[in-house]
């Protein structure tokens, strides 16, 4: 891409094959091995003075790898929009270090700040899109910047609508697009300079549940076909078991909890964690029917893996003479593999109870006595 | 009510003398006011340019500029229209203060139809490592363009009744016409027929204004 190449290149720099080639401005530096592509270490921001003073960012640390999809997940308030404002440097963090391909980002002086973000492309919860320009004039707004001629910013808007699906959106104002269909404009304007990290700040969080499925999966999909890096904040739990790899819990400015999304999903150990896994849960419909009296021991059960084909209440009932009153179940994927919730009512004895729940356990079924609740 | 040759010929004349006055002060308006009105937007914390002290300072001088009565006004800047057209009476001489007042008022005008464009637009296009230039240019300026004609309008219309006050320092125009002779010698047609052109100039360049938004608008 004419323009982006880094100046500073210098001859002798070559030699050594990148790990991050397709980026430009940042193929000059020499990426030590075992970097991440983006590493963010001891990050802070503190927003205000005097009274009004708030730290927002109280020391972040995160690895993320190239070509993952990295959800980070907080309440709202937690600084998650200041945490990846910062990656690309819409807000200027107080202290810390932050290297995307092994490039020091905050040293980053305007000219080249410019261009790093022409390779950053970022994706906003409100799309953000011009309204004065068609769906069409968006998408090329990027490619003005970053200086191509006209010819080649019509084959390249053209084949980025139609990547994402609006080759017939082409003359459209934003006005006349659905939300779904703004979003879809944003990616393609997002990725429109080819970068090979993408932000994303909320960005299913207007749309209606139909849509984010359709955004998320077309960020899924160009994330394998461009071989992407994605990093993406929300505060829908639907959002992380949808599409990424790993997970970091931000809890007021402080990551809580962090790796992959099945084990903090399956095993969540802080509270802020349980909260987002509880949200989930109660989703998929009441916690009791109005009005139940348990008779025995509620019980949830997490499973995952081959146990979910298992026909694993008749084999209790047989094995173990105990009942089960089946409260809630309900199967989800994350990232594909099954992963099953059941709430039971337990009768029995106390003894036969006590196998059972053994018996589950061996079969690596994750059981929690809970105290009912109504809905 | 039939006008005599003579009437008819001020007419003209002060016809013609109020679309010198407000044609220049326009483009004069245009031409600082928008910038000043950028200036505004663009300094304001936690903008593309963000400076307190030159937000503050220009915020002040506009607002103590439009906080002097336009009449008054003019005797003010006297000094300053002579130095700058070396007379302080005349056509030309008004131009001097009716700039002055019009373009920070189509500051201010401006700044409002800018801040009107979502912060979150301006933010994208950082991040996709447009410059300030071209953010003022490409993603402030189009996104206003419907304020800014409405703001451009007004600013018109105020300056045509702003001119029919230059009558105070003999700075003729249909204003001054319908003064003196509609007030002053009590000829009543005369002062008639410049209203009823007052009226009419005032619609057509709302008229005008209206047709390009809603141009603008229809798509
Ligand atoms: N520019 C700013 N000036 C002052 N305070 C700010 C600014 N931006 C954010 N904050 C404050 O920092 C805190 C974290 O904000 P942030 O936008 O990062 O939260 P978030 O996790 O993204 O929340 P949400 O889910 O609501 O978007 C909030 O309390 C907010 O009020
Ligand atoms: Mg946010």
């Amino acid at each position: 891409m004419p323009g982006l190449i880094s100046q500073t290149l210098k001859a002798g720099e070559r030699c050594q094959e990148p790990r991050f080639p397709a980026l430009s401005i940042f193929r000059a530096r020499k990426v030590e091995s075992g970097m991440s592509f983006i590493t963010v270490e001891s990050l802070t921001k503190v927003f205000g003075s005097g009274s009004e003073r708030q730290r927002v960012l109280k020391g972040i640390d995160l690895s993320i790898e190239e070509g993952e999809i990295f959800g980070v997940i907080g309440v709202s308030g937690a600084g998650k929009s200041t945490l990846i404002r910062c990656i690309n440097r819409l807000e200027a963090p107080d202290s810390g270090r932050i290297t995307v391909a092994g490039r020091d980002i905050l040293s980053l002086r305007e000219n080249d700040l410019r261009k790093a973000r022409m390779e950053m492309g970022m994706i906003f919860q409100s799309f953000n899109l011009l309204s004065s320009r068609t769906a069409y004039g968006n998408v090329a707004f990027p490619l003005e910047v970053a200086g191509l001629p006209k010819p080649k910013i019509r084959e390249r808007v053209m084949s980025l609508l139609d990547m994402v699906g609006l080759a017939d959106k082409a003359d459209s104002h934003p006005s006349k697009l659905s939300g779904g269909q703004m979003q879809r404009v944003g990616i393609a304007r997002a990725l429109a300079n080819e970068p090979k990290l993408l932000l994303s700040d909320e960005a299913t969080s207007s749309l209606d549940p139909q849509s984010t499925q359709g955004i998320l999966e077309l960020i899924a999909r160009l994330q394998k076909a461009l071989k992407l890096t994605v990093l993406l904040i929300t505060h829908e739990m639907k959002v992380i078991t949808g599409i990424c790899d790993r997970v970091a819990v931000l809890d007021q400015g402080r990551i809580v909890e962090e790796g992959r999304v099945l084990d903090v999903f399956t095993d969540p150990k802080e509270p802020a964690t349980k909260g987002f896994v509880e949200e989930v849960l109660k989703s998929g419909g009441p916690m009791l029917p109005d009005g139940y009296k348990p008779k025995g021991r509620m019980l949830r059960l997490r499973f995952q893996g081959e146990v979910v084909s298992e026909p694993l209440l008749s084999d209790l009932a047989a094995l173990h003479s105990v009942k089960a009153v089946i409260l809630q179940a309900q199967v989800d994927r994350i990232k594909g593999e099954p992963f099953a919730t059941m709430l039971l009512d337990l009768i029995g004895e106390p003894r036969d109870l006590g196998s059972a729940t053994d018996y589950l356990t061996g079969l690596g079924v994750r059981v929690e006595g809970i105290t009912a609740h109504a809905s | 009510m039939l006008l005599s040759s003579k009437q008819f010929l001020m007419l003209w004349n002060a016809s013609l003398e109020t679309l010198y006055m407000v044609s220049v002060t326009t483009v004069l308006t245009v031409i600082m006011g928008i910038p000043l009105g950028v200036l505004l937007v663009v300094t304001r914390p936690g903008h593309i340019l963000q400076n307190k002290g030159l937000y503050r300072v220009v915020g002040f001088l506009v607002n103590a500029t439009r906080s002097i009565p336009f009449p008054i006004f003019i005797v003010f800047v006297i000094p300053l229209t002579r130095f700058i057209v070396h007379t302080s009476v005349g056509v030309t001489a008004v131009i001097v203060p009716l700039t002055l007042a019009a373009f920070v008022f189509l500051a201010r005008l401006t700044e409002t139809a800018l801040l009107e464009v979502p912060h979150g637009v301006v933010e994208a296009a950082k991040s996709m490592g447009a410059s300030n230039g071209r953010i003022i240019w490409r993603v402030l300026l189009p996104e206003a363009w419907p304020g800014l004609v409405m703001a451009v309008t007004i600013t018109i219309i105020t300056l045509i009744s702003y001119s029919a006050m230059a009558g105070a320092i003999g700075g003729g125009g249909l204003g001054d016409l319908a003064i003196r002779y509609g007030y002053h010698r009590y000829q009543k047609d005369i002062m008639w027929v410049t209203v009823i052109m007052l009226i009419i100039v005032v619609q057509l360049v709302q008229s005008v204004g209206d047709w390009l938004v809603r141009r603008h608008a229809r798509r």
